[in-house]
């Protein structure tokens, strides 16, 4: 199943920008776990949540995709390989939901040879998008601050 | 997490039609979702229905019957902002791509459970 989740790395990151959702999954010690205490709370477990000691809460692929949806309003779409299985068919590309001509990725698609793989690429994708955009919300938070 | 697996009705008819293998959530009854894991359909007997997720029944069709689906965020040409979501699905006869033409979604998740029954209807009907 783990196929499903998003990586150790890329967990640790999305923590770091704020992904705070409640998962069902956790990496302790490097290691991917499904904790017992998820078990009978359909509402996974949250970064914030301290009993368990764990380095970090494992997101869903599909979470992630949620959260950059929700939170930042940068929506993935992958697109049909038309069953072409050749390596580097899964495509998909980035697209802002406010700005339609904003472009992410110099008009070039984000590839993986499985779809797995594009899902990936493009999480990674996503995570830079949004810590280049982090040190400009500081700035203008610290702006309007003083 | 309740809207990243597939509703109990979906899940009844996803095993029918022959998805099998492990999932993370299991319906005690037609409501309550319980997160499990690594759980098959041969484990558990009487009342009970694995709950897939969506991207694994999108996995499912995309692997099993060729099926891909494309959900896409349609934007206001002059504001540029999305008003909502639209779905297409590609099977190799091509026949459905279009199915929702011009049914605009609310939610992300509402057009992608509209995808999935869609293409539960389309295996279902081969």
């Amino acid at each position: 199943m783990q196929k499903y989740f998003a990586n150790r790395k890329q967990s640790l990151e999305l923590k770091a920008i704020g992904f705070n959702e409640p998962c069902c999954a956790i990496f302790r010690d490097d290691n991917f776990k499904f904790p017992v205490k998820v078990h009978n709370d359909p509402n996974g477990l949250t970064n914030s949540f301290q009993e368990l000691s764990c380095d970090v809460t494992a997101p869903l692929k599909s979470q992630v995709f949620d959260f950059f949806r929700e939170e930042h309003r940068l929506n993935v779409e992958i697109l049909t390989n038309f069953g072409d299985v050749t390596n580097n068919t899964f495509r998909g590309t980035i697209k802002n939901m406010d700005k339609m001509f904003k472009d992410y990725t110099n008009h070039k698609y984000i590839t993986g040879a499985t779809y797995e793989e594009a899902e990936s690429n493009l999480i990674d994708k996503l995570i830079e998008i949004i810590k280049k955009q982090i040190p400009h919300k500081n700035e203008k938070i610290s702006r309007d601050f003083y | 997490m309740k809207n990243l697996f597939c509703y109990f009705k979906q899940s009844l008819e996803l095993k029918e039609i022959g998805l099998e293998g492990e999932c993370l959530g299991l319906y005690l009854s037609d409501s309550t979702l319980s997160i499990v894991q690594n759980i098959s359909h041969n484990q558990f007997y009487g009342q009970v229905c694995q709950a897939p997720l969506k991207a694994q029944v999108f996995e499912f069709f995309r692997e099993k019957y060729g099926c891909d689906v494309e959900i896409k965020a349609k934007r206001v040409i002059r504001v540029g902002k999305a008003e909502g979501y639209y779905c297409m699905i590609f099977t190799p006869n091509e026949e459905f791509f279009n199915w929702d033409l011009g049914r605009l979604h609310s939610t992300y998740e509402e057009a992608e459970n509209a995808c999935i029954d869609k293409i539960i209807e389309i295996v279902k009907t081969k």
